[in-house]
């Protein structure tokens, strides 16, 4: 082989391998790094699945205690009351001194029965979910803050476990809540349905409307939003957000086998 | 058509693209931008220069000598931490290897074999620099979505197949042996079509 045919040789062959390295790295790059990343993904998942167990565990503990406090005040301190009331009765004193303490104690007792309630509605224990949102919009239509109106479609008494009533509650609330102190809202609705074996809630304001998005979500700052996914998913349902236009927004939760719940 | 005048026009596609795209690019690929139109302001002169009867190889040397540190002014971009910094060294090195070769072995009227694949080792470390930083950061979401991995793609593909062509391309060129630019030609059209991809990738990216 002559110097110029070798030269040929080595070209063609020199190429072709470089060509084939190169190629074999840049496939190589793509997939390693499409494994990694699938990785990456599968441990944030992960992550998120275990904060989110980790806040209904919190969640859960929390009701437990704020009912045993609810308990504890109702029990506790309106018995108490009650006794002290009795005593003074009893006592020789001015009857206007009486009337006076009397009234405190009534003051006292229409405090310690409001703060009993906020930490566990006894309306929801005794009468259901229905009950308790009727309860709740009325409070806040009485308290003249936002016209806030109630409706549902069924007649059912209970569709929902206790913990799925208290998760369901405390949604409403705490989405309540929010319209009061961000929406800017004058009106709202807050709807429960019965559509094809699925139940729907729905809270529609007519406010700056609020579409948050999974960033939100996820910001350590919201720790309400991430309170509503949690309860939310202790229920096995799902919520979506939506803003109307020209204003509002309406908020979607859909609970398909609620019967298990 | 020849090969050669086809792929001496495609410059166009990549050059059209930046030109449209330039004001939704990135700082990086506004880099890339004018690295396109060096490449095209050379392909202009030596198309000149060959219609002239002109002998051209200086037009190389002066190619060889600014492509470099254009593409390692946006890898400096790319890149972050210690590997701008060997970004930096490597292109230094080239530049003082180019002046060597130039002054002892390889004068104007020469094929700049020794500096093409100086260039071509230069270049692959930016490649091997730029996927090494995507192993370690794993924020890309999908990589053939990103501009960066089309730009280090074809430019590793471009050096890979004419490495050794550069080599040995005096030796060609004295047995008057040109059949093998052609290599040059096809390899040099991936490599507009892949910047062009980079350039709509970062378009897309801003919108």
């Amino acid at each position: 082989m002559d110097g110029n045919a070798e030269i040929e040789v080595t070209l063609l062959l020199g190429t072709a391998a470089m060509l084939t390295l190169a190629l074999f790295i840049i496939i190589f790059v793509v997939a390693y790094q499409r494994r990694l990343y699938a990785k990456q993904r599968e441990m944030n998942d992960m992550e998120m699945q275990a904060q989110l167990e980790l806040m209904d565990a919190v969640l859960l503990a929390k009701e437990k205690e704020q009912k045993r406090m609810a308990q504890e005040l109702h029990d506790g301190i309106g018995s108490a009351l009650t006794a002290l009331k009795m005593s003074i009765i009893q006592m020789n004193l001015v009857q206007e001194h009486k009337k006076q303490i009397d009234d405190n104690i009534k003051a006292i007792s229409a405090d310690v029965r409001r703060i009993s309630n906020e930490l566990m509605p006894s309306v929801l224990e005794d009468m259901g979910l229905q009950a308790a949102l009727e309860r709740l919009s009325q409070r806040i239509q009485d308290a003249a803050v936002i016209d806030c109106k109630y409706y549902r479609n069924y007649e059912l008494e209970s569709l929902h476990n206790d913990q799925a009533q208290l998760a369901l509650y405390r949604v409403v609330q705490e989405i309540l809540n929010n319209i009061i102190k961000y929406a800017k809202a004058t009106e709202v609705i807050i709807q429960e349905e019965l559509n094809d074996g699925k139940y729907l809630l729905t809270i529609t304001d007519n406010g700056t409307g609020f579409e948050p998005s999974e960033k939100d979500m996820s910001k350590s700052g919201s720790l309400g939003l991430k309170n509503i996914k949690s309860r939310i998913q202790q229920v096995g349902g799902t919520i979506e957000y939506r803003k109307l236009s020209p204003k509002g927004t309406i908020v979607n939760i859909e609970i398909r086998d609620y019967e298990k719940h | 058509m020849r090969i050669d005048i086809i792929s001496a026009f495609t410059i166009l596609i990549p050059l059209i693209t930046a030109g449209i795209a330039y004001k939704h690019l990135n700082k990086t690929l506004k880099k890339l931008s004018v690295f396109i139109l060096f490449s095209a302001c050379t392909e202009v002169l030596a198309a000149f220069y060959s219609m002239n009867g002109w002998y051209n190889m200086s037009i190389s040397h002066l190619y060889a000598f600014i492509q470099v540190p254009l593409i390692a002014w946006l890898f400096h971009d790319i890149l972050k931490g210690i590997s701008r910094k060997a970004v930096i060294y490597l292109t230094v090195g080239y530049l003082l290897f180019s002046v060597i070769s130039l002054i002892f072995w390889e004068d104007l009227d020469q094929f700049n074999s020794n500096q093409r694949y100086a260039a071509a080792i230069c270049l692959f470390f930016f490649c091997a620099l730029y996927y090494i930083q995507i192993f370690i950061d794993t924020k890309i979401m999908r990589i053939e979505l990103d501009p960066y991995f089309w730009i280090s793609a074809s430019v590793l593909i471009y050096i890979a197949g004419t490495l050794f062509l550069f080599i040995y391309a005096n030796e060609l060129i004295a047995s008057g042996k040109f059949d093998y630019w052609y290599l040059n030609n096809i390899l040099n059209i991936f490599l507009n079509l892949g910047l062009t991809l980079s350039l709509w990738m970062g378009m897309r990216k801003s919108k």
